[in-house]
């Protein structure tokens, strides 16, 4: 295949051209030379390895910015949620991390752990927010009673701009968001102590009695905080505790009314 | 001094030993660059681009079993082909009367009729395809293998085979019409 030896004629024929190609003159060769060796003095020779790392580096460059961008605007809105709580705009951020957090969890012992200490992050959170109501309430009744314009409570007045309506409609709104956070706090804190009973179980059929015992004490801890805050794991509990909130509710309702009436 | 013995100088920032280099390939390389680019001076600024480039890559030379010759073409072939690359990206205005000019100036028949053989075969040799040119510049003037034809064009060993072959032929049926 592709056998040149029937071209011998042109063959010879191109080999004689070698003296018939023009070069560079004498002198130009020497012009070019002196351009290029004072090109040269000022030129450092790339090593290997340096001028491949160099090149790498700047053509990863950008990536790595890029991704060191992203991973300081979600790192620092993340860093930021971690303060939020129920009702607040950067409060589904914090979940979405935790979230997260799990999803990257390897170990069950570990996940489950993760699993409390959220848990007892709503319980916190739960106690935030119960306390500000107590403040907000203290302020609304002490702006009540140092008020210097008298309530003119009129007959024709619509009962839904009369001032302890409008009060009672925030306290509404506010128990709304702790209503919520005391669901979810309940449902975490069931869940991580499902969770770490199972373990605790296994651990114990396994005869690693030290790591069962201290999951043991991480249930007893998560249930102590679940208590201080009035949230029982039972399910009948929950809902004796349902009723018994409505009926204060109710019962907060009709004094209010009274009030009004009187 | 042999070439290596050079080489390793030069690797070591010998700027004379570089020098010596330039000198010993100068001409050759010049030689393959006219090969696709005609006009002197260009050619001159590749010869010039080249030869700093080979100084710069110097450092990424290994000296065991080192081909400088088919290096060096190599280091050529690339900047040859970069140029071209940045030539289309940014093409130049050719006045049509030049072109007609030059097709009058190479017009085969007009051309040959008064010259020897050996110029009829430089006229021929000038109308193939520049990598026809390249490969038999390379194997038959500068009498180069097969191998290091395909390293410093950067092609199959079988297609810088095939692309003698037909260059061959090429000549062949270009000589019968001059």
């Amino acid at each position: 295949m592709f056998n040149i030896n029937k071209y011998n004629k042109e063959i010879e024929g191109i080999k004689k051209l070698r003296n018939a190609h023009v070069g560079l003159s004498m002198e130009k060769q020497v012009m070019v030379k002196n351009k290029i060796l004072n090109e040269i003095a000022r030129l450092p020779i790339e090593n290997t390895s340096s001028g491949f790392w160099v090149k790498y580096k700047l053509k990863h460059l950008q990536y790595v910015l890029v991704f060191g961008l992203g991973v300081a605007i979600f790192g620092g809105t993340a860093y930021a949620s971690s303060m939020a709580l129920p009702g607040e705009i950067l409060y589904p951020v914090k979940r979405v991390t935790e979230k997260l957090q799990l999803n990257v969890a390897v170990s069950e012992e570990s996940k489950a752990n993760l699993q409390a200490k959220f848990a007892e992050k709503r319980l916190k959170e739960l106690g935030e927010i119960q306390k500000q109501k107590k403040l907000n309430m203290q302020d609304d009744e002490s702006k009540l009673s140092t008020s210097t314009q008298p309530v003119l409570v009129s007959t024709t007045t619509p009962a839904l701009e009369k001032p302890e309506v409008k009060i009672r409609a925030v306290k509404f709104k506010e128990s709304k968001v702790e209503k919520d956070a005391k669901l979810e706090a309940q449902v975490e804190v069931k869940e991580a102590l499902i969770n770490l009973r199972k373990l605790q179980k296994k651990m114990s059929e396994q005869g690693q009695e030290a790591r069962a015992k201290a999951l043991g004490e991480n249930i007893l801890k998560l249930k102590n905080k679940a208590i201080e805050k009035d949230i029982k794991e039972d399910e009948e509990e929950i809902g004796e505790r349902k009723e018994q909130n409505n009926f204060m509710k109710f019962e907060q309702e009709t004094k209010l009314e009274i009030k009004e009436r009187d | 001094m042999d070439i290596n013995e050079l080489v390793k100088l030069a690797k070591n920032g010998e700027a004379n030993a570089f020098g010596e280099l330039y000198d010993l390939f100068a001409n050759k390389i010049f030689k393959f660059i006219k090969l696709k680019i005609q006009n002197p001076e260009e050619a001159e600024d590749v010869l010039q681009e080249v030869f700093i480039k080979a100084y710069k890559g110097l450092g990424k030379l290994k000296l065991e079993d080192l081909n400088f010759n088919a290096w060096l073409y190599r280091v050529a072939s690339n900047t040859i082909n970069d140029k071209f690359r940045k030539k289309y990206r940014t093409p130049e205005i050719v006045n049509i009367d030049e072109t007609f000019d030059i097709a009058d100036k190479y017009s085969l028949q007009e051309e040959v009729q008064v010259k020897s053989d050996m110029e009829s075969l430089q006229i021929v040799f000038n109308k193939l395809p520049e990598l026809y040119k390249q490969v038999l510049e390379l194997r038959f003037i500068e009498e180069m293998s097969l191998e290091e034809i395909a390293k410093i064009l950067n092609k199959s060993n079988l297609s810088i085979r095939l692309i003698q072959f037909r260059a061959l032929k090429k000549v062949r049926e270009l000589s019968k019409n001059v």
